[in-house]
Formats: structure tokens, sequence, C-alpha cells
């Protein structure tokens, strides 16, 4: 049995179930749901008429219009839809930094099952992925009872290691995912190159793109002392240095990496997400799942 | 040290496995330079905080040297060391007396505190380290009066020659006056004028921007009460020159002085008890009581035949029982007189020596006794009687077990027909009594001996013939005759009876002991006639013993007719001595041969006349050091082993030299002949062990391979040992218009370390703090160092914890 405590807290599953997760774009599914789905069919919320066309069912003509105009005018209504929703967990080397609580990985980890189990427990279809040169373990998205366990025993089993290929896993994603869904990235990003590339497919696909960037403290603000031989996780590079006299210029590198990856995001409708494991993970998901809802419903 | 230091820390990195780094890298390839610059920056900032710690530590001698050869001024500094043996004072005044006995636990002070010298060479070696210490380039000169005054004599007047250090540049103050340091108040009595002459003569002659003059000494009232010499010696001085005077010595304490030690006047045969004299002086200003003397006798037996210099003295010493001097008034003298009797033949040793005091150097005091067999003397009378050469064969020659240590020979006056020097040779002394004639070849032979060291008593009888002793015996030439003899003159009698014919002259060992009767000594001694001597004779002395050689010797009149006509007289001919009586002894004029006191003048005669071929008993430490060996006897390898309380003992190998006699009555010699004075003008090492006084040892070797130790007793001069200081004020009144500053020596010592140390070490740790900061913010910004609360990642709760 999988440690579901390990990364499912109940004190935080607690504070967040009253939210719901709500895909900020119109999803497909097959199950209706509360989300707003692009296919039109049986509904109780009335969204529009159409003039009748060839091959529509006569069942959908509204007859009042059709008494008042003498026109064919059949009702659509607004399909709900469930979400699909597809975690991509980066399993890289570079993830394993950090101790205890704030370890990458098992941060990254934490907010997988997080949102995983919000999802099932609305009815969501949802899978996992690990990844690090090439997508590494598989949960297939479903909804059903057993799913939580599977994607808890899936993280619980998988450990940090390799380098990040983060352009071809998002390809083979994309190609694996048969209807458009909800992606969520999970990764610190750190030895990746042509991101935007891999994010850029998945956005072709019609996925909704939620990037979580999950970054250490001591990453970010690089408070080092002494002097210190830094050793490459992902690669075979080490520097003996003064870290004092190399912050500023790692701190501007680590900046202009941030904002380019920023823009990029912008540029390509994803919503992006920059972590610190320091934080605490319910007000991470609370901010998440606020911002989302705030979000206007934009159709495509 | 630092570097190494420094390369270990850059080594000592701390592991941290990291996720970015392509951001650390890229900051890394963008400040590389700075970065090497600021590791470099704080490599030199902690080589330089250890060179000035180092600095700081060992004491900073080369910044004033530094600072002064690239552009800083020239000081020429010149020390006249005062190192007369008066310096040895170990006085150490009143106040450090009491200080002494507050802190010591015995009842008895200290007596070893440092000395005079101590303190002088004290001030050197702190005025050489404040120079180091100090900007600028300075020469010192240091010259030491003992040094200077016997250059002087050997007749150099280069102070180079004389100086221990002659302007030399101050570059490290320990190693430059490190051999000065090392050496003791001399044993010679001097005063500074040499030496402030020959310093004079430096100073004038080194061109410098300022010259300073110190002068170290005790200032003794005997030296600068009247310093009118000094004075003139300083006077030539160059007007730039600054004159200092440190004063070294303390209030002086009691000083006693053993002035003199030498055997009696006599025969000084083996077997014989000699009577040796030793006068202790008291130079305090209080009466002494109760003074031990310690006498000690080496004697060198024949079978000591090498010497050994793991002991201090190679003869067998053996302890005299100790006398004491019940008192010796304040100033004054006392003169005490021991016998002592060693039956071996050669020369021996003796010591006596003071309980120690202010001045140990002249408390111990030593003297040479040679002791011979038996020896011969010719008594030759010429009267038909014989009755003179009988008196005189008797009172040499007493029989029984009395003996004087005298064989007398007596000859007819033929004897002298064809007597030659050699003729002279095996006898110690020669009577000629009532002798008419004597005549040329004799009288040449006797001359010659005399001069040689040999003695002769002259009995001139009514039978002599004035015209011949007039032109054989008052020849300038030979001068054995007190003067021209004029005539037989008869004593008138008087009717007061209570005056005696003889009266006592100028005084003399050879009557010494009849002068405690006084003239009634001579109550029973008649005198109807004697000789006279011409006025224009030899010139008579008035007073006094020493007898300057003229070109005719003084004359002293011994014993006076009751007229006043001269009735024994007493003159030295080169090494010997003339004594004659104008008196035959058989009777006919004098009936002075049956009188007892004519047997004490004989003997005291006989004494005299035998000592004048003695060997010196002793010699002063600063005269030449002279060894003459015959070579029949000797071979040239001769050990000299300086005196020196404190074995082993260093032999010094001597060099002999082989001199050829002048004359067929002479033989060759070998000659050592070793000068102090020119030996410090050579700059030899050894002058100093020459100068030790106490008893030193010749090693000699005998042709026939046997071994030969004879002991030499050195001494020192007297008169240092009067302490009496000067008066600084008058000193400096009596110098006008000079201008000198007196310091003690402490107060010297204490100016010096304050103001040789403060200003450079000051800077020093001022360089240091903004070496030690500037390292400190080096280090800060090439992080070495941890800033409080970063050290390690923070840490917090992450999952459900509160914010």
């Amino acid at each position: 049995m999988p440690d579901s405590k390990r990364y499912l807290r109940p004190e935080v599953t607690t504070r967040i179930r009253r939210l719901e997760l709500k895909a900020r774009r119109v999803v497909e599914g097959f199950l209706s749901g509360m989300h707003r789905s692009p296919y039109f069919g049986q509904s109780i919320e009335f969204l529009q008429h159409r003039q009748y066309t060839r091959g529509d069912e006569i069942r959908h003509i509204d007859w009042k219009v059709y008494a008042r105009q003498d026109r064919l005018h059949i009702k659509q209504y607004e399909e709900e839809t469930n979400l699909r929703l597809t975690l991509l967990v980066d399993r890289s080397a570079s993830m394993a930094y950090g101790e205890g609580e704030l370890n990458k990985f098992d941060y990254s980890a934490s907010i997988a099952a997080c949102l995983s189990y919000l999802a099932l427990r609305q009815k969501d279809a949802t899978g996992l992925y690990t990844f690090d040169t090439a997508l590494r373990a598989t949960v297939p998205a479903k909804s059903n009872q057993q799913q939580l366990t599977r994607i808890l025993s899936m993280l619980d089993s998988v450990g940090a290691d390799g380098r990040t290929d983060l352009t071809r896993v998002a390809k083979q994603v994309a190609q694996g995912i048969p209807r458009r869904g909800l992606v969520l990235i999970i990764s610190d990003l750190l030895g990746v190159d042509n991101l935007m590339e891999g994010l850029r497919v998945l956005r072709q696909r019609g996925h909704d793109v939620v990037l979580f960037h999950v970054l250490h403290d001591d990453e970010m603000d690089f408070q080092f002392n002494g002097a210190t031989r830094f050793e490459g996780l992902e690669t075979e590079d080490f520097l003996n240095c003064n870290p004092r006299a190399l912050r500023e210029g790692y701190l501007e590198a680590l900046d202009e990496f941030l904002n380019s990856t920023r823009r990029a995001c912008g540029r390509l409708s994803i919503e992006y997400m920059q972590v610190r494991t320091s934080e605490p993970l319910d007000a991470v998901l609370a901010k998440f799942l606020a911002t989302r809802q705030l979000l206007p419903n934009l159709k495509r | 040290m630092p570097l190494l230091v420094h390369l270990i820390n850059m080594l000592r990195h701390r592991r941290q496995r990291w996720a970015a780094m392509d951001f650390l890298l890229a900051s890394y390839r963008k400040q590389k330079k700075w970065i090497r610059l600021r590791q470099l920056l704080l490599l030199l900032s902690r080589l330089a905080v250890a060179a000035v710690l180092i600095a700081l530590l060992c004491g900073w001698t080369g910044g004033g040297q530094m600072l002064g050869s690239i552009g800083g001024t020239t000081t020429h500094h010149v020390v006249v060391l005062d190192d007369s043996y008066s310096m040895g004072d170990k006085s150490i005044g009143p106040n450090g007396r009491r200080t002494l006995l507050a802190n010591s636990d015995s009842a008895v002070p200290d007596i070893n505190a440092t000395t005079a010298y101590g303190r002088s060479l004290q001030a050197l070696q702190d005025l050489t380290r404040r120079l180091a210490a100090s900007e600028g380039n300075h020469q010192l000169t240091v010259m030491r009066a003992s040094r200077a005054a016997m250059a002087t004599r050997g007749g150099s007047e280069s102070g180079d020659a004389a100086a221990d250090l002659a302007s030399q540049t101050i570059m490290s103050g320990g190693r430059l006056v490190n051999r000065v340091m090392a050496t003791t108040a001399s044993p010679i009595r001097t005063d500074l004028v040499p030496a402030l002459d020959l310093a004079t003569e430096l100073v004038n002659s080194t061109p410098a921007d300022a010259k300073f003059l110190y002068i170290a000494s005790d200032f003794r009232e005997r030296d600068w009460g009247n310093p009118e010499r000094l004075a003139e010696s300083l006077r030539k001085l160059s007007s730039d020159v600054t004159i200092r005077m440190i004063d070294c010595a303390a209030q002086p304490a009691a000083n006693l002085a053993i002035t003199d030690l030498a055997p009696a006047q006599d025969v000084w045969v083996a077997g014989v008890p000699v009577v040796v004299t030793a006068t202790i002086r008291n130079y305090g200003k209080s009466e002494v009581k109760d003074v031990p003397l310690t006498t000690r006798v080496i004697r060198y037996s024949a079978d000591r035949q090498a010497i050994d210099p793991t002991l201090a003295l190679t003869g067998e010493i053996e302890t005299q029982p100790t006398q004491v001097i019940e008192s010796i008034p304040a100033g004054g003298e006392v003169t005490q007189s021991f016998q002592v009797y060693i039956p071996e033949e050669g020369t021996h040793a003796i010591e006596v020596s003071l309980p120690e005091d202010a001045l140990p150097i002249d408390n111990v005091r030593s003297c040479t006794l040679p002791l011979s067999n038996a020896e011969k003397v010719l008594v030759i009378d010429g009267s038909t009687t014989d009755r003179g050469g009988y008196h005189i064969a008797s009172v040499l020659n007493p029989g029984s077990q009395v003996q004087i240590g005298a064989i007398p020979d007596r000859q007819p006056p033929s004897f002298l027909r064809s007597a030659t020097l050699e003729t002279f040779a095996p006898y110690r002394a020669v009577y000629l009594v009532d002798l008419p004639e004597i005549g040329e070849n004799a009288a040449d032979a006797l001359a010659e001996y005399v001069k040689r060291g040999g003695g002769l008593a002259l009995f001139i009888g009514a039978e002599a013939n004035v015209a011949n002793y007039n032109q054989t015996l008052y020849n300038p030439k030979r001068n054995l005759l007190p003067g021209a003899l004029a005539q037989a003159k008869a004593l008138e009698p008087i009717a007061n009876t209570n005056t005696a014919d003889l009266q006592f002259g100028d005084p003399s060992t050879l009557v010494a002991p009849l002068t405690v009767a006084g003239e009634a000594a001579f109550a029973l001694v008649n005198v109807a006639r004697s000789w006279t001597l011409e006025k224009q004779g030899l010139p008579t002395s008035t007073a006094g013993d020493d007898e300057s050689v003229a070109e005719r010797p003084r004359v002293r009149n011994i014993l006076l007719r009751r007229d006043g006509e001269p009735f024994v007289t007493k003159h030295d001919v080169g090494r010997g001595s003339v004594v004659t009586v104008l008196s035959g002894l058989d009777g006919r004029w004098t009936n002075w041969s049956g009188d007892p006191t004519f047997v004490v003048f004989l003997l005291q005669t006989n004494a005299l006349l035998w000592s004048g071929a003695a060997p010196d008993t002793q010699r002063f430490v600063d005269s030449r050091l002279v060894k003459r060996l015959p070579v029949e006897q000797y071979t040239d390898q001769v050990t000299y082993l300086p005196a020196n309380n404190e074995p082993p003992r260093i032999p010094m190998e001597l060099a002999t030299k082989l001199v050829e006699p002048e004359s067929s009555a002479d033989e060759p010699v070998y000659v050592i002949d070793l000068s102090p004075d020119e030996m410090v003008i050579d700059g030899s090492e050894s002058v100093a062990e020459i100068l030790y006084p106490g008893i030193s040892e010749w090693s000699l070797t005998r042709t026939d391979g046997s071994g030969q130790v004879l002991p030499l007793a050195s001494v020192i001069r007297v008169g240092e040992g009067e302490l009496e200081r000067a008066d600084p004020a008058a000193i400096q009144q009596q110098l006008l218009p000079l201008q000198i500053t007196f310091m003690k020596s402490s107060a010297w010592s204490d100016d010096n370390q304050a103001t040789g140390s403060s200003t450079v070490t000051l800077l020093l740790l001022a360089l240091l703090g903004l070496i030690l900061a500037a390292e400190q913010m080096l280090a800060y910004w090439a992080s070495y160092h941890a800033s409080p609360g970063t050290t390690e990642p923070r840490v917090r709760a992450t999952l459900g914890g509160s914010r």
C-alpha cells in the first residue's frame, strides 16, 4: 500500500476540499460534469439559436421560433463535460536537491498528489507521468476510485535521477493524450533546453498548460558562505569558489532565466506559477485554484 | 607560511551538490578576473600581516637603516668605554644595597651585582638598539680605553687599530656589538686621555652630518678631579660634536687592595726561609679591623715537568695559615710580613688574597720565589792578616746547622791577575777586602760582572793605592767606585761619648734591622780614619728608592761618619750593585768587623749583592712578556699557559727567536718577547689572555727531553683601587666651555629603551591594524567569513507549517 499520507496530507486536503477545480478553458470530456464542454448537446443551460441545416436532429428544432418567424432554428445547449487532468512531474536528478520537506521532488510530488485528489473527487479523469529525459512511469488518466491509489503508489516508488529533456517528453505526452485537457507540469526547469518548444507542442494540441516552477530557497537566494565546491547534480561540472563572490552574477543569471521563462509562458498563454519549496503547500494550491476561478473563461 | 595557509584554505572546500550549475558557471565566467584579483589581494594582505608581526616580535632593526639609505642623514656615534680595572667595581650604591637586602633571603647582599663596566656595556647595547631602530644612517665607533692606551704606548696614532668598531654602519645592533659585549673590564690602569685622543682623531676624520661622543666611565676623583689633560683632548673635537657622559658607577663601597707582594731582598736559597712582605691598603673612608689575609704557596718541584691545563695551577698548592691584620686605618696601609719555607730548588709562586669586596681584582696579588741551591761567593783579602776575609767568611758561613745559602770561597789577591768574566760568573757576590791595587783586566771583568747582576763589596783599607783605585774602578766606563777617592781622613775624637762614630745615612735595607735600635746600635763601634770621596763624585741621592740610570749612577750614603763623611755607600751599576766601605777590616782604622752590627750589615749586604742577579718576581700585566732560554739547556718548544682561575686553561704555543751572542762571554738564547701594546696594534685576539693577572705558567722543554714548568706572576698596577667619585657638576665646570651632558647609566638605558622602541613600534602597530582590517574586508569580500544566521540554508515548515 502506498503511503498516502506522505504526499497527501489530511490537513492540506481539508483546507482545499471546498475549492473546486475548474478548468480555465473548456475541456473535452466524456462525462457530464462541472466543466463547460465545447461539445453542444442536451443540457439544462441554453446557449444559443442556430438556423437549421440539413442533418440536424429534428428534436432540437425550436418550434416556438418557427411559429413566430416561420423559420427553422434549432436550440443549442452548453454541455458540461469532465476534466482530463494530466500531471507531468519532473524526476530528474536536479529535483533531488533539498533536505527533508524542502526537497524539490518531494514537494512536487505533494503538489501532484493534492491536485490528483481534488480532480478525482469531482470525478475528473486524472493521469500522471514522471519524466527525465523521457517518460518513465505512467498512470493513464481515469476517474475511478482506485486511480488515486495508483497515482500515489507511483509517486512513492519514483526517485529522482537522470537529466531532463522536457521537449521530448512534451511531444510524447502531446501524442499520448487523445483529447484536450489540462496538462500540469511540475519541474524546476533546470537543465532544460528548448523549453518553449515542448510547451508549444502541448498548446498546439489545445491543451490547457500550467507550469509549476519549483525552486529551493538556496537556488533563489544563493546564501552560501565559505569556500565551497559545487558539484552538478545532473552534470559532471564542478566549481571551487567563494559563493559570496559569485552571488551577484548568479542571481542576475537566475533572474534573467525566470523572466524569460515567464515571458515565454505569457506568449503561449501558459499559466506560470513559481513556487519555493519553503512556501506552505496549502497556500500554494489555494492561490493556484483561486487564480484559476478568477480568470475569464475563454473559448477557443 | 601565510602562503601555505592561504593555499590550504583554498583547498579546504565544503562540498555542495548543486542543481543550478549553469547560472553558477555563467557567473563565474563573468567574474573570473575579479575573483582572482581578490584572492591575490587577500594573499598579499596575509603575507603583510605575517611580515609585520615578525617585525614586531623580533624587534624592528632594519627600518631606520632602510629609510636612511634612501636619503637620510649620516650620524657618527663614538663610544669611549672606560675599561680600566676600577670599572670592575661591584658597588651598587646605598639604594641598590637596600633593595638587595630587602629582596634577599640571606643577610648577605649579593655582591656579584653587575659591575660598572657591565653597566657601560648595557648602555652601549641600548644605544645600538635605539640607533638601529631609528631613522637615518648611523655609524658606530667603539673604543676601549685600555686598548687605546696600549696602542698609543705601542706607537700607533691611528684610532682604527685601537677601536673595537671603527665607523661601522649599524645594521643589526645585537650582532654588531656582540664582540664588545663579551669583554670584561681590563686589568689595565689607565685614564681616558689616549682613548679620547684617538677618538678625536676618528671623529674629526670621519665625515658625518652629526657627530656624538659618548664617554662611559666611572668618573673617579683621581682621573677627573683635575681633568686638565682630558679637557685638552676634548677641546680638540670639532665644535659640532655633541658630548655625552654616561656615569656607570655607583656610590663606592669600601675597598681593600693588596698593593705590593714581594719576597724580601735576600739570598733566596732552597731550604732557607724567605721573608715575604705584603702591603695592604685601605681605600675606604673608615677603618677596617680583623682583615684576614690568606696565603697560598704554590710549589713547583722538579717532578712537575708538564703543565696541566685542567687545573687552575699545575704546582702543588699549599695553603698557609691565615693571618689577621688587626686594623687598617682609613686611607692607610699596612705591611704584613711572613716567612715562606720551601726546601726545593726552583721557581715557586706565592699568592695572597683578601676577602672579596667592591673591587675584586686588587684583592689578589702574587709573586714568584726563585730559589737556588747554596752558591759561592768570592772573598779576596789583600791584607797580610787576612782578618777581614776571615770575618766575612765567618759571617756568611757560620757553620753548625745555620745556613744562609752562601758558600764563601776565599782566594788570594793573585786570583785577580788573570780574572775574566768567566772567572766571576760562578759567584753570586765578590768581596774585595783591603786590596792595595786592582788591575785593569780584573776591573773590566768586575764591571761587566756587576752590570750583569753581580754584586761587589769593596772594603778599601789603609794600603789601598788611591791612584790605582781611581784609575781602574772610578773609570767612567766602570763606575765601580761611588766617587774618586781623596784621602784618608781621621775622625777627631770628641768629648761627648754619647754620639757614636757611625750615623745612619739614607734609608736602606742594608741597615734596616739596626734602625730599630737607633744610633745606639753603633755605640761600641770606633772609627779612627777612613777614606773620603771627592765632592765632585757621583751624584748623591737625597731620598727615595728609585734610582734612575744616568751617565753616572746615583750613590746612596748608607752610613756616615759622625762628621758627615760617607763611610758606607751603595750604588747600582747595570743590574748589579756595589757596596763600598771606605775602611778596611784589618782593625787598623775601625773595630767594626768585630761588632755585632757588622754581622747584620754583612748579611744584608750579601742579600743585596745576591739579589742583583735574581730574576724578577713579578711583571705588570701590560708589560712585555719576555723569556730568554739558553740554547744549550732548552729547545725552542715553549708553551704559555695564561693565568685563569676557571680551568680549563688554553695553552698558547709561542714562537721563539734565536738570538746569537754579541760577545764570546754570552751564549745563544731563544727569546720569547710578547708586547701587549704591539699585539693590540696587530689586532691579535690573544692579547686579553696575556693581560690576565695572576699566576701563569711556562712549559719548557730541556734539551735532554725533560720538561720544566715555571710560574710567572703577573700583577696589576696600583692606583685604580681608589674609588672615590668626582662631582659631575665640578667636571662640567672644569670642562667649560665644552657643553657636556651627564647621565646615569640607568637613566640612559631607560631613555633608550623608551625612545628606541616607541616610534617604530607604534608605527608597526598602526600598520598591523590597517593591514588586519584590510585583510578582514578582503576575506569577507572573498567569502571566507559567514554572516550570522546565513551559514546554513533556512529550514522552514513547508507542509502545513504556520508562516
